[in-house]
């Protein structure tokens, strides 16, 4: 994953820790954080490609952590990871 | 001066966290803010930008409707613009559907905004919100 936040970098889509998935008019940002997102996609660190990414997903979340697994486009993410392959990113 | 409130949020502050519906005094001294979301992907935070000169906050009021449990945070900036503390959680007690809470703490705001603050919606859901509301209300007083 870590080859996937240096590209992520390179397109200015990064802050901190933080992955910038949207920019909005007025300077507000979407964003969230690295440790976040590798609890969803960190199952498919080894290679994060577009493929992998885009499908199912099993993570522990919640209080207490319940096993969960979902899709991108379950997560809200698919969009973002549309725009990082349409860029070459992934 | 009076607080406009969102409408969407005006019976729950009325309701049930009454605050001063009036102050005196400079445009500085009572700030209003709005941040609408709509979808908010699982685990992300939705940031407003930076706001500076916030020296004069001693009361912070926030107003949030969502479908999604919430918490919100603040990320701070002092004078150099550095980001000395980032992620501060203001509020986090059960945040769906619509919800009003009156910050406090022991510290005043101010030290806990700096001189530059951005304000924060984040979606603690397994699932995207479809519905993501913030109003925060600064107040000088």
């Amino acid at each position: 994953m870590n080859d996937l936040f240096e590209k992520l970098g390179k397109n200015n889509l990064l802050d901190g820790d933080n992955i910038i998935l949207e920019r909005y008019e007025g300077g507000n940002t979407q964003t969230v954080n690295k440790d976040i997102f590798l609890v969803f996609f960190g199952d498919v660190s080894e290679s994060p490609t577009y493929e992998a990414l885009s499908g199912n997903h099993t993570f522990l979340w919640g209080d207490p952590p319940q096993s969960l697994t979902y899709n991108a486009t379950q997560l809200g993410y698919q969009g973002y990871f549309d725009q990082w392959h349409e860029l070459g990113i992934i | 001066m009076t607080i406009h409130l969102g409408d969407e949020f005006g019976n729950e502050y009325n309701k049930s966290n009454p605050v001063p519906t009036s102050i005196t005094g400079s445009l500085a001294n009572d700030l209003g803010l709005y941040l609408d979301g709509t979808v908010i992907a699982a685990g992300a935070t939705l940031y407003g930008d930076w706001i500076n000169d916030l020296d004069w906050v001693r009361h912070i009021v926030l107003f949030v409707k969502t479908d999604q449990t919430c918490t919100i945070l603040t990320s701070r900036k002092n004078r150099a613009s550095v980001e000395a503390i980032a992620n501060i959680l203001l509020a986090s007690t059960g945040l769906t559907g619509g919800s009003v809470v009156r910050f406090t703490s022991a510290a005043p705001p101010v030290s806990l905004l700096g001189y530059s603050a951005k304000f924060g919606i984040n979606n603690i859901g397994a699932v995207p919100t479809v519905v993501a509301q913030l109003y925060v209300q600064l107040l000088g007083l």
